[in-house]
């Protein structure tokens, strides 16, 4: 840059040191964000296969350790598992219980299903979950007359 | 020899006496008089039209033609007023023999007198007017519930018929004959063979008081040649009648002669953005008065002596952009036109005259007026902004520019300029003043390539000071009230030498293309003390006081309207928009927060300047929310929003 340029752009360098102007306020903003809970289930039988009478080894489901009974939960919100059976097994002398465990290999809270609907899993989620759960079946077969037995359950998620 | 020397000095006395007399009424009546002969019918009455606020009960005529004079008493007649326009029927029909049917010519002289003193004089040789091919109303004189009019046909197979117009074209009851006339047309759809004239009569309706006329040829086209027309011959054409020409291409009224006088008598000529109303290339002494140009195009070119004064240039949303040429052109006058735009909502109109190539230009005392018929918004003038302007373009020189006045019906929106084009060549010799253009939106008067412009005493509202493809050079800008003043780093330009600006009013100044720090390479010898410009001020009310989205679902973005008033003396604003996160089960990220205005994202913290004009308007932009995964529940949180103005490192400050 030239002295020519330098003395005529001096009156304008003075000048931009104008401090802006400002405005400021505040909003409130709020947003009700909506609860979803989605559940599919990757198993539709058990088989518990020959059982021996009189045991109370609570016989377990073949390969539960292994996660093979599992449900896919994608959900926001807080749930909770309930269950039941028909009475095939109950109504006979067996007894069917039923947990749910985020490890296969370690075992949840066995409950005892009955004909009326029993809540066997209360979730606790601090964020949004979406992954696989685990259901544990174990079985306890009394005296009974040899033969095949089955029954149907019924498992309920429900946000809470 | 004594006797005959007092004779003479009593007769020279006495015409002194007289002429003194004549002298001081001439100029008061007999410019307004304006008189000139309708020959609609030479086979029967010739009119004396002509205008007076003169009782005309005390008016006598002489009419002289070929050297015979027809006394006129004009108080014998029953005159017939049509706006303005006195029409006096003259029953002497000796007179039609001197009119020449072949060459449509009739030399006359026509003197008036006022009280039975001389006061006024007009001649003039009426040759062929190739307006009169179109028929004219020539009636009044029969009762106000008939109109008559003659048509000429020359044996071409038209039909016609005939319309009132109250705005639009409504047709009327044909009532049969001209029982007056040996020549009566009695079958309107069919002229074919019939050569010469022929009067129709027909009922006027109530209320009304003007006709049209429509011909149709067999194949139910309107042949347009019967309104429009070609002007071969010097002499003072006037506009008898309202055109409408809805031919793309077409020139209504191409003038091919020298010294021409159009003269539309108020009436309109609208036409279409696609053709031209009246055009003139090469001629020398035009003169445009007294026409209301709608939706068509002027186009003078090429011409020496031009005066366009008195017309109303006008556009709508129908017409859109107009743009009229006057070009080429040495001793120009533009003045006491109106240029008019009125844009319907969303719809522009736009009416422009480009001025290119002119030499001693001078544009004073014409009215620019601009406005919109639907509410106005920001959006709407942004986008959309109705514009009426005069464009230099190439290389004008000694142009004067004096006495014009922009309004708008929206204040500080004006949108009517005269300002020189950034593309073109240069300019020289250029006074501008007393101008009030208080363009502040979408038009910019532009100074640019000018040489030796002096701009003085003028209300502008942009103005941009830049080097276009020449240099600015020389140019004077004091005691003007500006609103937003621009210099201009054109990034392809050459320099801006000379620049002298001084006691202005100037609100506010911007540098644009400018590099904070860097300044122009060639800019050089400017003088600008910047003592006058005012303080800035900005006022933002933030009418939303709290924004609730409602309902929301994960993985969605919902938007609520967030409304700001800014009014500022600003161009270069900034909104900086800032949240705190949303407290609830969880935290929504505040970059979930999304807001665009005028379609620039708005991200936080960042800041956007997505103004560049003074803005006084209510601002709405849409304040997104994105939702992540998150746990349900109700979240709140703070939205800061910021206003800076006069900040910004690309437009700085003085």
């Amino acid at each position: 840059m030239n002295v020519k340029h330098l003395l005529f752009t001096l009156p304008i360098i003075i000048g931009l040191l104008t401090i802006p102007v400002a405005y400021s306020d505040t909003v409130t903003v709020s947003a009700d964000v909506q609860s979803y809970l989605t559940v599919t289930f990757n198993y539709n039988t058990v088989d518990f296969g020959t059982v021996v009478t009189g045991s109370t080894g609570n016989h377990p489901s073949p390969d539960y350790t292994t996660g093979v009974y599992n449900v896919s939960i994608d959900t926001n919100t807080n749930y909770t598992v309930s269950a039941y059976e028909s009475g095939g097994f109950v109504n006979n002398g067996l007894t069917l219980y039923l947990a749910v465990s985020s490890d296969p290999s370690i075992d949840g809270t066995f409950y005892s299903l009955g004909t009326s609907s029993t809540t066997i899993y209360t979730s606790s989620l601090t964020t949004a979950f979406e992954g696989t759960e685990y259901h544990q079946y174990k079985l306890d077969v009394g005296d009974i007359p040899a033969g095949s037995y089955s029954t149907t359950v019924t498992i309920t998620y429900s946000a809470v | 020899m004594k006797k005959a020397g007092i004779s003479l000095g009593f007769l020279l006395f006495f015409f002194l006496l007289v002429v003194r007399v004549g002298l001081a009424a001439i100029p008061e009546w007999c410019d307004n008089l304006n008189p000139m002969l309708d020959f609609t019918h030479p086979d029967e009455i010739i009119y004396l039209v002509f205008y007076s606020n003169e009782n005309i009960s005390t008016v006598f005529g002489e009419l002289i033609v070929d050297g015979i004079s027809n006394q006129i008493n004009i108080s014998n007649f029953t005159p017939y007023y049509r706006g303005e326009q006195i029409w006096i029927p003259i029953y002497n029909t000796s007179l039609v023999n001197y009119y020449d049917n072949s060459t449509h010519t009739f030399n006359y002289t026509l003197n008036f007198y006022n009280n039975q003193s001389a006061v006024c004089l007009y001649s003039g040789s009426f040759q062929d007017n190739p307006l009169y091919k179109t028929p004219l109303i020539s009636s009044y004189w029969l009762n106000q519930t008939h109109v008559g009019f003659s048509i000429e046909n020359e044996g071409e197979n038209y039909m016609w018929e005939v319309y009132i117009l109250d705005g639009n074209w409504m047709e009327v009851q044909y009532i049969s004959d001209w029982t007056t006339e040996s020549e009566v047309v009695t079958n309107h759809t069919d002229l074919s063979g019939m050569v010469g004239y022929y009067h129709i009569k027909t009922l006027l309706p109530t209320g009304y008081d003007s006709i049209g006329i429509v011909y149709r040829d067999e194949t139910g086209d309107i042949p347009y040649d019967f309104m429009c027309a070609n002007i071969t011959s010097p002499g003072i054409y006037y506009l008898m009648y309202d055109v409408y020409n809805d031919v793309s291409g077409k020139v209504c009224f191409r003038i091919l002669s020298d010294d021409v006088i159009f003269n539309c008598l108020g009436h309109t000529i609208e036409g279409r953005s696609d053709n031209t109303g009246i055009k003139s290339e090469g001629y020398n002494n035009i003169t445009i008065t007294n026409c209301t140009i709608k939706n068509t195009i002027i186009d003078i070119t090429n011409a020496h002596g031009v005066r366009v004064y008195g017309n109303v240039f006008y556009s709508d949303s129908a017409g859109g952009t107009i743009t009229h040429y006057l070009s080429n052109a040495i001793d120009v006058k533009f003045y006491n036109n109106t240029l008019k735009a009125v844009t319907s909502g969303s719809a522009r109109a736009e009416v422009c005259f480009s001025i290119d190539d002119t030499n001693n230009t001078e544009i004073y005392n014409n009215l620019f007026i601009t406005y919109n018929t639907t509410a106005i918004t920001n959006a709407t003038y942004t986008g959309n902004s109705p514009i009426a302007d005069i464009i230099f373009h190439y290389h004008g020189r000694n142009l004067s520019i004096h006495d014009n006045i922009g309004i708008t019906d929206y204040p500080n929106l004006t949108t009517a300029v005269i300002s020189f084009s950034g593309n073109s060549e240069w300019f020289e010799n250029v006074e501008y003043y007393n101008n009030y253009l208080p363009t502040t939106i979408t038009l910019t008067n532009q100074i640019v390539n000018c040489h030796n412009c002096t701009y003085y005493n003028n209300t502008l509202g942009n103005v941009w000071i830049f080097s276009g493809s020449s240099s600015t050079d020389t140019v004077y800008f004091y005691n003007n009230t500006v609103t937003n003043y621009k210099i201009i780093d054109y990034p392809a330009g050459s320099c801006i030498k000379n620049l002298y600006a001084y006691n202005n009013t100037v609100e506010s100044v911007i540098y644009d293309n400018f590099v904070f720090g860097i300044f122009p390479i060639c800019f050089e010898n400017v003088y600008m003390p910047q003592t006058d410009i005012l303080e800035p001020y900005l006022e933002v009310t933030i009418n939303t006081s709290s924004v609730d989205f409602g309902s929301v679902n994960v993985g969605t973005l919902s938007n609520k309207d967030v409304t700001i008033t800014i009014s500022s003396n600003r161009m270069d604003y900034k909104i900086e928009l800032d949240a705190t996160d949303l407290v609830g089960p969880s935290v929504i990220p505040k970059s979930n927060l999304n807001a665009t205005i005028g379609g620039v994202d708005l991200s936080f913290p960042s800041d956007i300047t997505p103004f560049k004009e003074e803005i006084t308007a209510a601002l709405t932009f849409p304040l997104g929310l994105y939702v992540p995964d998150v746990v349900a529940g109700t979240y709140t949180g703070n939205l800061t929003i910021t206003i800076l103005t006069g900040m910004s490192d690309n437009y700085a400050q003085i």
